[in-house]
C-alpha cells in the first residue's frame, strides 16, 4: 500500500483538500469553544468590575510560583508540539515521536504541579461556603471562578494528553503514517489549551499582586 | 555534522525563536506584576496575553500560511466574542446602581460606595451585592 493512500481517507480527492478539512473543522470547533471559556471570561471580567478590591484581596491569595511554573512548562509544550507537527511533515518519524512523547510528558507535568496547587489551596481552606476564610464575600466569586475556570481547563488538558498519547502510540505502532493529517488536528487543540491558560494566568495569579 | 541533523538543527530555529519570545514576555508579565503601577498593571498583563497569544496563533497554530477559509474561521471566535463583552458591558457600565461609569442618579455621592439608586425596589439589580453584606 502506497504512503498516499494509507494517509488520504474518504470523502477528500487529495491529501491537500483533506488537510484543509481537518485544519478548518479544528478552528470551528476552537471558536465555539473561545466562546465557552469566553462567557466564564466575561462573568469574570463583570464580577471583578462590581468588586474590584474583594478581586484583588482574593487573588492574592492564588500561588503565584505554581501558576507561572505551569505557564512556562505550557508554553514549552506548546514548542514540541509545534515541533511534532513540523517533524511530521518532513517525513522524520524517530523526531515526531519524541516531540508527541515530550509534549504529553509536559501535559502532565503541569497537572502533577497543579495537583501540588490544588492541595495548597484546600489547606488554606480557599473552597467557596460557609467558613470562608477571606472576606468580603465576594472573594468566594473569586474562588468559584478560580475552581470552574482551572478545573476545566485541567479537563481540556487531560482530554488533550489522551489525544496525543493516542496518535504517540498509534505512530509508535505503525498504525498511523508519519505523514498523517491527523497530527494538524491534534496540535491546534493542545496550543488552544495553552491559549486559555495564558489568559487564565493575569486573571487567576497576576491582579492585586502590586 | 550530517544534513540530517543540520537539516535538523534548521527545522528547531524559527519554533524556538518563538519559544524564547514567549518565555521572555512571560517574565515580563509577573515581574510587572510585582510594581505598582496602577492602571498599568492590567495593560501589561492582559497585552502581554494577547501578545503571547498572538504568536500561539500566528506561528505555532500557523496562521501566517493558512488560507483564508481558515483564518475566517479562526476570527469567527474573536468576533462572536467581541459581541459578547460589548454588548454586556454596554449593559453593565450603563447602570449606576450596578457601579456605573455613566452619570449617577441625582443625590448619589460616591461610585465605590455601591449604594443603590434612587431607582425603585421593583428595578433592583439582578446582581446580588456581595460586599455589602458583611
Amino acid at each position: 500500500m502506497s504512503e498516499v493512500s494509507r494517509v488520504l481517507h474518504e470523502p477528500w480527492p487529495s491529501v491537500e483538500r483533506q488537510k484543509l478539512a481537518v485544519t478548518f473543522g479544528m478552528w470551528v470547533f476552537i471558536a465555539s469553544e473561545v466562546l465557552f471559556f469566553g462567557g466564564l471570561f466575561l462573568a469574570y471580567t463583570i464580577y471583578r468590575h462590581l468588586d474590584a478590591e474583594a478581586f484583588k484581596a482574593a487573588a492574592r491569595e492564588t500561588e503565584v510560583v505554581y501558576g507561572a511554573t505551569n505557564t512556562a512548562v505550557l508554553l514549552t509544550s506548546s514548542l514540541t508540539m509545534a515541533m511534532a507537527v513540523k517533524a511530521s511533515q518532513e517525513g522524520l518519524r524517530r523526531m515526531t515521536l519524541w516531540c508527541l512523547t515530550a509534549t504529553v510528558a509536559l501535559g502532565v507535568a503541569f497537572l502533577v504541579i497543579k495537583g501540588f496547587e490544588y492541595h495548597s489551596d484546600l489547606e488554606k481552606g480557599l473552597w467557596p461556603g460557609p467558613g470562608f476564610p477571606l472576606h468580603p464575600a465576594a472573594t468566594q466569586l473569586f474562588w468559584a471562578f478560580y475552581w470552574i475556570a482551572t478545573g476545566i481547563h485541567a479537563v481540556h488538558l487531560t482530554v488533550g494528553i489522551g489525544i496525543v498519547s493516542v496518535v504517540t502510540l498509534e505512530l509508535k505502532r505503525g498504525t498511523l503514517p508519519v505523514e498523517a493529517t491527523r497530527f494538524d488536528g491534534v496540535a491546534l487543540y493542545w496550543h488552544l489549551v495553552d491559549t486559555i491558560w495564558i489568559f487564565l494566568l493575569p486573571m487567576v495569579y497576576l491582579i492585586g499582586r502590586s | 555534522m550530517s544534513d540530517a541533523g543540520r537539516n535538523t538543527i534548521a527545522l528547531w530555529r524559527k519554533p524556538s525563536l518563538i519559544w524564547l519570545a514567549l518565555m521572555l514576555l512571560l517574565g515580563l508579565t509577573v515581574g510587572s506584576a510585582y510594581i505598582p503601577l496602577g492602571i498599568g498593571n492590567g495593560l501589561i498583563n492582559y497585552g502581554v496575553a494577547v501578545a503571547k497569544a498572538a504568536l500561539v496563533l500566528v506561528f505555532f497554530m500557523h496562521l501566517d500560511r493558512s488560507r483564508a477559509l481558515v483564518r475566517l474561521a479562526a476570527m469567527t471566535g474573536l468576533l462572536w466574542l467581541v459581541f459578547m463583552f460589548s454588548l454586556s458591558f454596554g449593559d453593565y457600565l450603563t447602570r449606576d446602581w450596578n457601579g456605573s461609569a455613566t452619570t449617577l442618579a441625582p443625590g448619589k455621592k460616591d461610585l465605590a460606595t455601591h449604594e443603590r439608586g434612587t431607582f425603585p425596589k421593583e428595578r433592583m439589580p439582578l446582581v446580588p451585592r456581595f460586599g455589602s453584606r458583611d
